[in-house]
């Protein structure tokens, strides 16, 4: 049950996924690394939310600690009304079924040693489901599911391509009917031809099976694809969400503008390489061990005046669902 | 600055094969390209295209098991190919230069920045002092956009972030003035915004030096934005070549056009379809089809397509393309 007055997170869908105040930091030698510092969202059952962000911004960790990977500082991650902080190691390990995650590099994520089949029935047994027979018969539903043939079954990871291997990633990942399906940079290590199947694939199991996604990716055109909802991450904080439709025909935060503009691209007409540029954004992010003061972003805004420097802006709303943590929106 | 007609690299017939037992791997095969002064070519082709081995063989960096068995690469008329490699090492650096994906790994962790690039300054010109050597170094990381390059010179690879890093390899690159500056997936590694900064900084670097530049990328995003003619690789051979503009809108080659039409674009997105797919994998080159490679995804493809691989045939001024079904296609079109 949701407790408070609580919006669903889309019409017609019910809250699954609802993160509050989220808290991550690392304590370094050289100081505090905030990589998730307060972050709030909210995904109903059968929605993507794609997260977009650069390197160091804090995303992966976000869906790590949304993941129980990491543990939370202060914050709540409730799934279907239940918070997952602060779980015991036993009752979240039967929560952990709903959540599942999808990586990268899914060489790094499968037993070398283990065919398919056995990485297939693995997450049944992990949870005492089915006998033997039924494990494996699951199995080859599965390899079918994800576009793969039942003799892969009795392959090996390195038998396989990239795209096949992360077809299998995705298999393990939905074995158990999970609710929901963090995808960290799940397509971003293959190639654009490769990439584009994988994509369908991940829509079509989101449709069919009513999966959500919490879609982490650097890539603005696959996030589009696959998105409902999109948020925009800077420096530990979310600085913009909202309908993927009002993010990406009508973006308002400054970062989220620049990081639209600083995509090459083929939307425009191509122009001719002695044309003029269109300015890139100065700077690099700052360290998120020592974050700028204020607004995080005022240090490469070039809007920023002196109210940016010393307070930081809240999320409000701009639009029904659309967000924005900018003083001059 | 304006492309002109001086042709800086000339690569004729280029084919570099890889020897390993039981088989022999044309990487490169049969590929040839020009570049003009002031001019930007991409070279566009995914992972096992041959694109990377293209540059290395022009950089004459091809190791056993590798090497090139045939063709020409003229730089401003000599050719680099029939040179040995002391030869070579004169070159590289002072006529040509690289840029690679991860500069990190090209820099010597144990030594400053500055005193690299000096050593790779000295390296053509023994007899510049250090301390001019140094100087020119310090101008050079201003030129590429590095902030305070007085203090920035006595700092380590690791001090820097990956966008500064990428930017004392342009300097270093760019230190003996050279004709032709090879990047290979120049930010791949970089961040979005990051990475229109560094992309800008060679295509202005470009006009100032008078350079022509190789542009090795996957991306088409950057090809639109900052080549002027485009190659598209695919399974070692070049499979289409135009101008920037006609490639991106009226691509000939089956490969180029789903290229394209998989890409996954934010105008795309926003109608809701689905992304094109390229059925199937790139092949192993070690295993490759007697006729076109790319004919068991293509679409398009006819029984003459398993026959023989198809040579490049002009569509139109400056546009070619190898692909047996567009050349019939044009033929038609001429007829008619």
């Amino acid at each position: 049950m949701i407790v408070g007055a609580q919006a669903p997170a889309s019409a017609g869908t019910s809250l699954l996924l609802e993160v509050s105040d989220l808290v991550k930091h690392y304590i370094t030698s050289s100081g505090t690394v905030r990589a998730v510092d307060g972050v709030s969202l909210t995904i109903g059952e059968g929605e993507v939310l794609g997260l977009v962000g650069e390197s160091g911004c804090g995303k992966s960790t976000l869906g790590r600690t949304i993941m129980g990977l990491e543990r939370a500082d202060s914050g709540s991650v409730r799934l279907n009304g239940t918070d997952l902080i602060g779980l015991s190691r036993r009752r979240l390990r039967s929560h952990r079924r709903h959540v599942q995650m999808i990586f990268q590099d899914p060489f790094g994520s499968l037993n070398p040693r283990s065919n398919v089949q056995r990485l297939l029935t693995e997450p049944f047994e992990v949870h005492g489901i089915g006998t033997r027979a039924q494990r494996r018969q699951w199995a080859t539903e599965l390899l079918q599911r994800v576009g793969l043939r039942p003799e892969h079954g009795f392959r090996y990871p390195h038998e396989f391509s990239g795209g096949q291997r992360q077809r299998i990633s995705i298999a393990r990942a939905i074995a158990l009917q999970p609710k929901l399906v963090v995808c960290d940079e799940a397509v971003s290590a293959l190639d654009v031809s490769v990439q584009a199947q994988i994509v369908n694939l991940l829509r079509s199991l989101q449709r069919e099976a009513g999966l959500a996604y919490l879609f982490i990716s650097h890539d603005l055109g696959v996030v589009g694809h696959l998105a409902d909802q999109i948020a925009v991450m800077y420096l530990g904080s979310i600085v913009e969400i909202g309908p993927k439709s009002s993010i990406l025909r009508g973006p308002l935060h400054p970062y989220t503008k620049a990081l639209f503009s600083a995509v090459p691209g083929l939307s425009a007409t191509p122009r001719n390489a002695a044309e003029e540029r269109k300015p890139a954004l100065a700077g690099e992010p700052p360290s998120p061990l020592n974050p700028p003061s204020g607004c995080r972003f005022h240090t490469r805004c070039p809007f920023a005046v002196d109210r940016c420097r010393n307070d930081p802006p809240s999320l409000r709303a701009v639009a029904p669902r659309h967000k924005v943590a900018c003083h001059l929106v | 600055m304006r492309t002109s007609d001086e042709i800086v690299l000339d690569v004729r017939g280029l084919t570099t094969v890889f020897e390993v037992p039981n088989a022999r791997i044309a990487a490169v095969d049969d590929v040839s390209l020009t570049v003009r002064r002031g001019e930007t070519l991409a070279i566009v082709g995914e992972s096992g295209s041959g694109k990377s081995v293209l540059a290395f063989s022009i950089m004459g960096l091809v190791s056993r098991p590798g090497r090139i068995v045939a063709g020409q690469i003229l730089l401003s008329g000599r050719d680099l190919a029939a040179l040995d490699e002391e030869a070579l090492r004169t070159v590289r650096g002072r006529d040509l230069a690289i840029i690679f994906q991860e500069p990190s790994t090209s820099l010597n962790p144990l030594m400053t920045v500055g005193r690299q690039v000096a050593e790779a300054i000295l390296e053509h010109e023994p007899e510049t002092p250090y301390e001019a050597a140094m100087e020119r170094v310090v101008e050079r990381f201003r030129l590429v956009g590095i902030p305070a390059p007085e203090l920035r010179v006595h700092e380590y690879p690791h001090q820097l972030s990956g966008g500064m890093r990428q930017r004392v390899m342009i300097a270093m690159a760019l230190a003996c003035g050279p004709a032709l500056l090879l990047a290979d997936e120049p930010t791949t590694a970089l961040d979005v915004t990051v990475q229109a900064q560094v992309l800008n900084l060679i295509d202005n670097l470009k006009a100032r030096f008078g350079m022509a530049v190789v542009l090795i990328t996957h991306d088409l995003g950057i090809v639109a934005d900052y080549a002027n003619r485009v190659a598209v690789m695919y399974a070692g051979r070049k499979v289409e070549e135009g101008p920037t503009v006609t490639i991106l809108t009226r691509p000939a080659h089956p490969y180029t056009q789903a290229l394209l039409a998989c890409r996954p674009d934010v105008l795309r997105a926003l109608e809701g379809k689905p992304l094109l797919e390229i059925p199937g994998v790139v092949p192993p080159l070690d295993r490759l089809p007697a006729g076109c490679a790319f004919a068991d995804r293509c679409s398009r493809v006819q029984d003459i397509c398993w026959t023989r691989p198809p040579e490049l045939t002009d569509m139109a001024p400056g546009h070619r393309a190898a692909c047996f079904v567009a050349a019939m296609h044009i033929a038609d079109s001429a007829a008619s």
